[in-house]
Order: structure tokens, then sequence, then C-alpha cells
């Protein structure tokens, strides 16, 4: 779908504010995209990105007057977004509810699941953009951000400066650490950077 | 290789990912661009990052899921039509003022009288269940549990099996992501499974108002195993109709794993767990027969659909879980 002109931005959600039902569902449609896509990026699994998408947009509409259209829309709901993954990911951690359920699964588990050394298989059933998808998640959530934003979702340094509300030096070396992290990560997957 | 060499590896490769950026500057460029020449360890690496760059590059977008614009709009409207005073929409639709003001008086003291005749055992009955704090049992998870939804809930039994009289005492965990306003509980148990005494539902409900959350909360609640097989508890959380959490509780039998349990292909929610349990594994489900073959677990789109759709595919008619999952054709 074809970005919006600022015009046209500013006059959906004029249409949008001033309570009309049809530019309700042209926003929700013409950003539920972008915006699930971003949700998925940074959480890694569909439900949640379906949670976490619909929360942004929802959200969005609700505080739609607050919009002065001094950023884009885009970046506007993409800030939105990024901060309910952040709540998403703090709530997460304090429940730490995989380790729970890991723990326990592997005392009571009779199937025989592969252990972590036989990822080399592992590759065979999987293919690439899954496996790069799933250590992404693994990153922690501030780098996690600006891989995806920069490199995933294709953003300039100055829109994920203005998303993030972050200095430059801290966006580019986030990027650039977040990098490393997922290199790590993927080295023992030998036949990626093999093929 | 000397520890001069091996600083000067390190120097450049922080400039490596400026570098594929073009970030550079002429001069820190050539700097780069001088050493990768002599040095086939800093090309590897610089390989390495192109490799994973343009892999990142090729990711195709995904579709939302089906009826995703409708979902996002019912739960806007919903929450804007809380906002709005029922009473108001009502009378002031097309009455006079001076009418309307007098009927919303009297309405409010009727509805006001009658909430608190209908809802205040209620409301005091929760919030005296609300008030048991989480208890150290938490060191014994249970055997299965799954979560679905922004917030999450969390299933834990007390004791690994039921008391003599089959009674067991469930701890109910919420944890909202954020402040939720207007929250309903809701309880389903499988057909073997019913409410004990001594629990914050009322006689006949399954379902508790805990009004606005912004902490985890949790209460216990009893249920007595009235039939044999492996049991399950399933426990939501929702805003305005909308579910935010949900948490599963698995129970199996005990005694050593003989038992299974058979899911028959309409039951929807043992399916959704199932689908639910298999996606949060994150690895590769052992499938004992040929059927794995044809089954994706590692799908990842939307679960449940998948399983939905594999399963009449397949013409399943029913899926038994033994400590691990098996699917069985007719």
């Amino acid at each position: 779908m074809k970005k919006l002109e600022k015009e046209e931005e500013i006059k959906l959600v004029q249409r949008c504010l001033a309570g009309d039902e049809e530019a309700l569902e042209e926003f929700v449609s013409h950003f539920q995209k972008p915006l699930f896509n971003l949700a998925y990026r940074l959480c890694g699994n569909r439900d949640d990105a379906e949670d976490i998408a619909q929360e942004s947009l929802v959200r969005a509409l609700e505080n739609l007057k607050l919009f002065k259209g001094e950023s884009s829309l885009y970046t506007w709901l993409y800030r939105i977004t990024v901060n309910i993954f952040y709540d998403y990911t703090r709530k997460k951690r304090e429940l730490s509810y995989d380790q729970l359920r890991y723990r326990e699964e592997e005392n009571e588990s009779e199937v025989d699941f592969p252990s972590e050394e036989t990822v080399e298989g592992e590759m065979e059933k999987r293919n690439i953009q899954e496996i790069v998808q799933m250590e992404i998640a693994k990153l922690p959530s501030y780098y996690r951000t600006v891989l995806v934003l920069y490199d995933i979702e294709g953003f300039s340094y100055e829109e994920i400066c203005a998303m993030l509300q972050k200095p430059l030096g801290t966006v580019k070396s986030r990027l650039n650490r977040a990098r490393q992290l997922l290199k790590q990560k993927l080295e023992k997957y030998r036949e990626l950077f093999e093929g | 290789m000397s520890k001069r060499i091996e600083m000067k590896c390190e120097r450049i490769r922080e400039l490596l990912s400026d570098y594929i950026n073009g970030d550079l500057t002429q001069a820190a460029r050539s700097l780069v661009e001088i050493h990768l020449e002599s040095c086939p360890s800093c090309r590897a690496e610089l390989a390495k990052l192109e490799r994973m760059r343009s892999i990142l590059h090729s990711f195709q977008p995904v579709e939302p899921p089906y009826g995703f614009t409708q979902k996002v709009l019912a739960s806007y409207r919903a929450r804007r039509e809380r906002q709005v005073s029922p009473l108001r929409r009502f009378f002031l639709g097309g009455l006079q003022p001076r009418r309307a003001l007098a009927y919303a008086v009297i309405s409010l003291l009727l509805v006001f009288s009658l909430s608190l005749l209908v809802l205040l055992p209620r409301w005091t009955r929760a919030k005296q269940a609300l008030s048991f704090p989480p208890s150290p049992t938490l060191k014994r998870a249970p055997s299965i549990i799954s979560a679905r939804g922004i917030g999450k809930v969390l299933i834990l039994p007390q004791t690994p099996y039921p008391n003599q009289q089959g009674i067991l005492r469930l701890e109910i965990m919420i944890y909202p992501p954020y402040r939720k306003e207007r929250v309903w509980l809701n309880l389903l148990l499988s057909p073997g499974l019913s409410l004990a005494n001594g629990n914050p539902f009322l006689p006949g409900e399954k379902e508790i108002y805990l009004g606005a959350i912004d902490n985890p909360v949790a209460f216990w609640t009893d249920v007595k195993v009235i039939a044999e097989g492996v049991q399950w508890v399933r426990v939501s959380c929702s805003s305005d109709n909308i579910n935010w959490a949900e948490g599963f509780l698995f129970l199996p039998p005990p005694g050593p794993p003989t038992h299974y349990l058979a899911i028959s292909q309409n039951d929807i929610d043992a399916i959704q767990l199932l689908a639910t349990l298999v996606e949060r594994c994150r690895r590769p489900v052992a499938l004992p027969f040929t059927l794995s073959a044809r089954l994706n677990f590692s799908y990842q789109g939307d679960a449940e659909g998948a399983i939905h759709y594999y399963a009449s595919l397949l013409g399943l008619t029913s899926l038994k879980y033994n400590s691990g999952f098996i699917l069985e054709s007719p």
C-alpha cells in the first residue's frame, strides 16, 4: 500500500476526529499491516504481534487529537507501537514465565527433544528466515528495536531518532551492537554463512 | 598474531557496521579498506555481516490475521462506548432537557440501589478472595502451562494431585500488561472438574468482576475432580469483551503415563490448547508416526488456524496427549 502524503494524512486524521466511521476503517486498514509487521518482527510471534498491533491502533485512535502533525503519522504510530512493545517486554521479564515452563518441561517430559547442539539438523526443517527471526527475538529489546527498524523495516537514522526520541549516536551504537550480538548468535548455524 | 595486530582488528571490526552502511568518512573508509586487503579474518567478518544484512533485507512482509481491521474497530468502539454514559445516550437522545434530567436522576438512583444490591456481595467476596498473596508453592510449576494474550495468567496447582476428597487448590495469578480497566475473569473447566466450596465464584457462576487492576493479582480457588482422566482448566481475562490474557493448566492423571486425553475434532478449546502448546515449544514436537512429515509444526502462521486446517485435511478424529502429542488418524 502506498504511503500517504502529508496532506492526505492530515485530512484522514481530521475525518477520524470528526467521527467519520468510514475514515476510521480507512485509518485502521491503511496502518494495520505496517504496524502488525513491526510488532511481529519485534516480538517474533503472531499472537503477541496481534495484541501489540491492536493495542497500538486503538490507542492511536483514542489519542488522535494529540497528533499535531509535527512528525509524520507513520513516525507517530511506530513510536506508539515501540512503546507498547517495551511495556510488553518489561512485563514478560517480570514474569520470567518461560523459565518456569522450560524447567518443568525438562523435568517431566518424556519426549526426546533435540538438544541445543543439534541445531545443524534443525536447519533442514526451518528456513533461514525463521531461524534469524527466532534469534532476533532473543536480543535485548533496545537493540532489537533499532535492528528491526533499520535493517528490516528500512527506516533512515533520522526517522528512527524521531521514533525513539534518541540522539543519532545512541541509535548508531545500538545498531552496531545489535548486529554484533545477532552475528554471534547466528554463528552456531554454520550453513547460514556458508551458503 | 601479535597483540598489536589483534588490537587493530578489534578496532576495524567496530567500524564494519558503519562501513557497510556507508557512514564512514573517506579517511576512515580507506583505512578499513587497506586493512581488509591484508586481513582475511576481518574480511570473513565483513562477509558475515553482509550476509546477515542481506537475509534481513529479504524478509517478506507478513499479513495481519483475517478480520483484524474489524477486531481493532470493535475494540476501539467498545472502549469509546464505555466513555459515554449509557444513561446520557439513552435519555438525551430526543428529550426535553428538563424531563431528561428528571429521568436521569430517578434512573440513577434506581440503578445505584439495584447495583448495590446485586454487586455488593459479589465484590466483597471477590475482594476477600483476592487478598490472598501468592504462596511459596511457586517452586512447583504446573506440568504444562500455556498463555495467550498481551497479559499473562498462570494457574498453579498447590499439590501435584488432588487430596483424598478429590479436591485440588489452584492459585490463579493474573499479570496485566499495564493498567487494565473493567476486568472480568472467566473460568472454564473440563467436564471432569467442578468448583468445590471455598472459591471466590458465586454458586452457578464462573466469572468474577475484578474492576481495574494495574499490578499482578493472585487468588486461589478449589476444584473437585469428579471424573477420571486428564483434566484441564482455562482462565481468561477480558476488558470490554476483549480477551487480553488467557492461561491453561493441564492436569495429567496420577500414575504412570498410560492415560490419554482424547480430543475430538470439534473440541475447539483443546485444539487451541494443543496449538498454543506446540507454538510455545519453539522446537520440533516429537510425533511418533508418519503424519509428522505432513504436519509442519514449525508453522509460523496462525497456529490455531493451522491446526484446524491440517486436522480437517487429514480427517483427524482425535488428538491424544501423553507427555507429548500423538495424532491419530481414523
